[in-house]
């Protein structure tokens, strides 16, 4: 069997590199991206973590209902995008600056 | 809980008894998306109507619900904290406020909604997931209607279909995304730590655990929560959202989403009570964030143009004022934070009513605009002016007694614990109320001090009517605060 330590590596640096992607990059579908990066590190460790759960699925069942909402965020997302694209010619997150105060 | 499938299916049935509420909000979002198919004409008004009598009616299920006891249900998922009623009474009288608005809002150039099935029936949805958020008993349950809550509102925000609306939109989904990305991740350190994700197990799961790892966790945990409040590191799309999105969903994110991630902090910190005792670093944390929200707010609100931008930094302030409120652990903290809701639901409410209404006439909401209005609307100007003194929180207005109550509760902590870093706190607050008088009162000065040019300003009776109706409770509870006290008491004791 893998060890934990193996799992919890994986998902630290994928967790690191969304944040990064995020941070980093003005294209508002890469940074939505990078989202989808770290949720999926959340999903490893809740399927790695699983094993050692009385019950021995609710980390399972977590990830399923996070891969649906991940889904749905995206949809979202992408119609926002192309509704900002409509409006800015641009999806390049440094071009959208008509709100400031 | 190794039940045989029967059991579980049985446990489930009678967990519906339970739920009357939430089912019945269920059914309003269909029927209302149902009834817009028939409807060729007349859809706001009528629309609106279904869903006034449908939240009245909920009223009913929430006091049918309510009166059970804490044990969870739903196989652990959910639960009716000794709060919930309260927070689920709170989010249904806002949602009733907010279709009002949204019916009185007439001819109105720059708001021409087409969708109005769509908007009612995913604002009765954004009322369920907070409903959602007030019972969560597990980690899966927060999340998922904390989802609910914001995806809902990430849509709705964009609904004016303008060049601001989308910009609001986006910033608000990638901020939001981002945060609930950190929460869940901060949640699956939490799952693996304790091996359960339901509060009560975790909390004594995490007994032989280093402090520091769990500390990481749950602080990445609370970030989500403290985005859905918008306290300090994580207020920056608030601004920018209650610019773009409609004003009688801005008013409602400024009270219900606030206090269903107040209702989701408060079983966090009551399901760790120990553990929190124990380790001072959560307590610090909040001490912090609290800090930082309550000046954060305050400085950015003095420089704002536009009412709207101000009431959304004032709303980051307000933020503070509530986690303050936790910081003591005392009863008496919970009980000065159940009032501040109360109150602040009011306050918040009359504000945006009045610039939505101001903003309809005049065309935007600039507060240079609202020059002379308190002349020659003395009635709106004095309601205005007592609206803006209880934001402030000084007396003869309700806000002055909910901030009492706060800082006599950080007064008490001190003088139990002697900690200096609540005595800080509370000079601290006490400082930022003064700040605070500036930018609130720029509203009043410049409604009676400066001479009217131009005015485009008009209001209609029924308009009145409602700003009236919310902002006589703001007086009436400064000279009977027992009323709602009591009131509150046999909700929550």
């Amino acid at each position: 069997m893998i060890p934990i330590e193996h799992f919890l590596y994986i998902s630290g640096a994928l967790f690191c590199i969304g944040l990064t992607v995020v941070l980093v990059k003005k294209n508002a579908i890469v940074v939505l991206m990078g989202i989808e990066l770290m949720l999926n590190a959340a999903n490893l460790n809740l399927v790695a973590f699983s094993q050692y759960d009385a019950q021995l699925i609710q980390g399972q069942m977590f990830s399923l209902f996070v891969i649906v909402i991940a889904a749905a965020e995206a949809a979202v997302g992408l119609a926002i995008i192309l509704k900002v694209y409509h409006f800015f010619q641009s999806a390049d997150l440094d071009d959208i600056k008509e709100l400031k105060g | 809980m190794n039940l045989s499938l029967s059991d579980k299916l049985n446990h489930i049935l009678e967990s519906i008894s339970s739920l009357y509420a939430e089912g019945w909000l269920a059914v309003l979002f269909i029927a209302l998306i149902i009834i817009e198919l028939f409807l060729t004409s007349k859809k706001k008004l009528v629309l609106g109507v279904v869903a006034l009598i449908g939240l009245a009616i909920n009223f009913l299920f929430i006091q049918k619900t309510g009166t059970g006891n804490e044990a969870p249900f739903m196989l652990g998922l959910l639960a009716i904290h000794k709060s919930s009623l309260f927070f689920k009474y709170l989010f249904n009288f806002s949602g009733m406020v907010v279709i009002l608005m949204m019916m009185l809002s007439g001819n109105n150039k720059q708001e021409d909604f087409k969708n109005y099935g769509e908007f009612y029936s995913l604002f009765i949805a954004i009322i369920l997931g907070l409903n959602l958020m007030a019972m969560a008993n597990n980690l899966l349950m927060v999340y998922l209607s904390i989802e609910l809550v914001s995806i809902t509102s990430y849509v709705l925000t964009v609904f004016k279909f303008d060049k601001k609306g989308a910009e609001g939109g986006i910033k608000y989904l990638l901020f939001g995304a981002i945060s609930s990305g950190v929460m869940l991740y901060g949640m699956s350190l939490l799952y693996g730590f304790s091996g359960s994700l339901v509060f009560s197990e975790i909390a004594s799961g995490l007994a032989h655990i280093p402090t520091i790892p769990v500390i990481i966790a749950l602080g990445m945990t609370l970030g989500g929560l403290f985005f859905k409040i918008s306290a300090a590191p994580f207020h920056i799309w608030t601004p920018d959202v209650y610019e773009a999105a409609p004003t009688p969903l801005v008013a409602f994110f400024s009270v219900a989403p606030k206090a269903a991630g107040i209702a989701v902090l408060l079983t966090f910190i009551q399901g760790f009570e120990n553990f929190v005792q124990e380790e001072k670093g959560i307590i610090y944390l909040l001490g912090f964030v609290a800090g930082l929200s309550i000046l954060i707010g305050n400085f950015s609100a003095i420089w704002q143009k536009s009412a709207k931008r101000m009431l959304a930094y004032s709303s980051i302030a307000h933020s503070g004022f509530l986690l303050l409120a936790i910081i003591p652990l005392s009863a008496s903290g919970y009980s000065g934070l159940y009032f501040y809701l109360g109150i602040y639901v009011f306050m918040n409410f009359a504000a945006f009513v009045f610039i939505q209404f101001f903003e309809e006439t005049s065309g935007n909401d600039s507060i240079e605009k609202m020059k002379g209005t308190g002349l020659s609307f003395p009635v709106i100007g004095i309601l205005v002016v007592t609206i803006m003194i209880a934001l402030t929180g000084l007396p003869i207005t309700a806000g002055f007694t909910a901030k009492l109550f706060i800082f006599s509760a950080l007064w008490e902590a001190y003088q139990n614990s002697g900690e200096g870093f609540m005595l800080t706190l509370f000079i601290f607050g006490l400082f930022n109320t003064l700040i605070a008088l500036f930018y609130y009162l720029k509203i009043p000065f410049f409604m009676f001090f400066r001479p009217n040019e131009n005015q485009q300003f008009s209001i209609q009776p029924v308009q009145t009517a409602l700003l009236v109706v919310l902002t006589l409770p703001l007086i009436f509870f400064f000279f009977k605060p027992d009323v709602l006290t009591g009131f509150l008491n046999t909700l929550l004791f």
